[in-house]
């Protein structure tokens, strides 16, 4: 399988937090969302993958290459949104596209004007004038006008209004569709990733929870809702962020098959969303 | 990195007319009477202008945190730092030639004391100016720009309550038995290799200034 993006047990320490042995591999033609709570440590696996903080330990490739050998190589061919606006915000579209575009050997003048038409940019803008949707389309115009086979994209929707945020999801959508492109896009609103996400990369606390597909996660991950007399101490450890209320409990489990075939009637299971599946998790077993 | 540098000028271009405002006040100002002021007209505006571009580029990167977008681009973070001092190479040489010009004009204004820019005028622009900013930017390069400006608080010290000191150190230096012979061989010099000298010892400082932001800049993190 082609891998664009490899991270092997990368770590990063901080005073007071810590990312642990995040691994997860991004296959060309398919989207990967980096989940988690606020905190969690998206921010900083992104940052780390674009070497603008070092890795403590660890192995990260990107397009099979070393990340930082080849760094001017690697960066060539991805595309970056960031979660908030760093371009120079005295400048207006024109000439801060000016200065990014001779960096870039392809860089496709062609797309550029394609994508500032459809996203409706008014290029003689100061970017300072510029709403946060506009701020974000206009990176995103930038990550994809030079031929890039990795867009990497950090909290790309968060702060922006929900008809934006469906054509922000509709473009990226658009972009795989060749199939040679890849996708890794994090978010802690995990509503955007239901509707386009083919792999989910989970990350609670620094540590990492899960990267799968996501219909193997859908179909493993299930909401179980019963009453609170089948609350045995082994019924509880199969469960993960027990709710319990007056009239019975609410939980996550990846035993449904088997809980199911025990409880019958007495228990209902329902499909859990990416959201759901979060919040247990995160929440676990207080 | 030609890019880079042009990126610089850019995005100072809105203090461009600030740059060219102050100049002419400065010139102006400490040129209006005959005193001590006069004889450092060149020197002090030339100075005081190369400096603010040199603070203006830093904050304007720490401001928009724009380094994060520098970064990520497939450019080397050698040629990030390069093209800073490159910059500020360039900004120098043109200020100079700017109030140079500017002093040939008001020497026809009968009411300013001042004189024809002259060759050790600009050596010590170009060499202070370059002086400062090896100094400043590695730090900058280190540390962002907000603890850089703490260097100001230190420069301030330096030029204002300093000079004594400096003094002292300029007297021990020119009646030193092992300095003496070179002071007294190079007094024999022409000015301009005195200057040649000077401008030698300062493109040696910056060198080495961008070797050491190089090395920091390559371990610097941007959170």
């Amino acid at each position: 399988m082609d891998h664009i993006l490899e991270l092997n047990n990368v770590s990063k320490k901080y005073k007071e937090f810590q990312l642990n042995n995040i691994s997860f591999n991004l296959e060309k033609g398919y989207i990967m969302g980096l989940i988690g709570p606020n905190g969690a440590g998206k921010s900083t696996t992104i940052k780390l993958i674009m070497n603008l903080i070092k890795k403590d330990s660890g192995e990260i490739k990107i397009f099979g290459k070393d990340y930082k050998k080849d760094e001017i190589a690697v960066k060539e061919r991805i595309g970056f949104v960031y979660d908030e606006n760093y371009f120079y915000e005295d400048l207006n579209l024109l000439e801060m596209k000016n200065i990014i575009a001779p960096f870039y050997k392809n860089w496709d003048e062609e797309a550029f004007q394609k994508h500032i038409k459809v996203f409706n940019l008014p290029l003689k803008r100061k970017i300072k004038e510029l709403s946060r949707g506009m701020k974000m389309k206009y990176s995103l115009a930038l990550a994809l006008s030079h031929k890039a086979d990795l867009i990497i994209m950090d909290e790309p929707t968060s702060g922006l209004d929900p008809i934006i945020r469906n054509e922000l999801l509709g473009i990226l959508y658009d972009v795989i569709q060749d199939e040679e492109k890849g996708i890794l896009f994090s978010t802690h609103n995990t509503t955007d990733l239901d509707k386009i996400a083919d792999y989910i990369t989970f990350i609670n606390n620094g540590e990492m929870v899960f990267s799968e597909s996501k219909d193997e996660i859908m179909n493993k991950y299930k909401i179980i809702k019963g009453g609170k007399e089948i609350l045995t101490d082994d019924i509880r450890k199969s469960l993960i962020g027990i709710k319990e209320h007056n009239y019975g409990f609410e939980a996550l489990t990846t035993n449904s098959v088997l809980l199911k075939r025990e409880f019958k009637d007495e228990i209902i299971i329902e499909n859990a969303t990416l959201g759901d599946i979060m919040i247990y998790i995160v929440r676990g077993n207080k | 990195m030609l890019n880079l540098i042009k990126k610089e000028f850019l995005v100072q271009r809105k203090y461009s007319l600030i740059f060219f405002g102050y100049s002419i006040f400065m010139l102006i100002v400490l040129s209006l009477s005959p005193g001590g002021a006069v004889e450092s007209v060149y020197a002090v505006a030339g100075v005081t202008i190369i400096y603010m571009f040199v603070q203006y580029s830093c904050a304007i990167e720490d401001k928009n945190n724009s380094e994060k977008i520098l970064n990520s681009l497939p450019v080397s973070r050698n040629k990030i730092v390069f093209s800073k001092f490159i910059s500020v190479i360039l900004f120098s040489v043109f200020i100079t030639v700017i109030i140079g010009l500017l002093g040939e004009l008001f020497t026809k204004l009968s009411f300013l004391y001042i004189k024809k820019i002259s060759i050790e005028e600009i050596i010590s622009i170009l060499t202070t100016a370059w002086i400062l900013a090896s100094v400043y930017l590695p730090i900058y390069f280190k540390f962002g720009d907000i603890k850089a400006k703490l260097f100001n608080i230190i420069i301030f010290f330096v030029f204002f309550s300093g000079s004594l000191l400096f003094n002292s150190i300029i007297k021990i230096f020119f009646q030193n038995s092992f300095t003496m012979p070179i002071i007294d061989s190079l007094s024999n010099q022409g000015p301009i290799i005195i200057g040649g000298i000077i401008l030698l010892i300062a493109i040696i400082i910056v060198t080495l200034s961008a070797a050491i932001s190089t090395k920091v800049y390559y371990n610097r993190e941007f959170n």
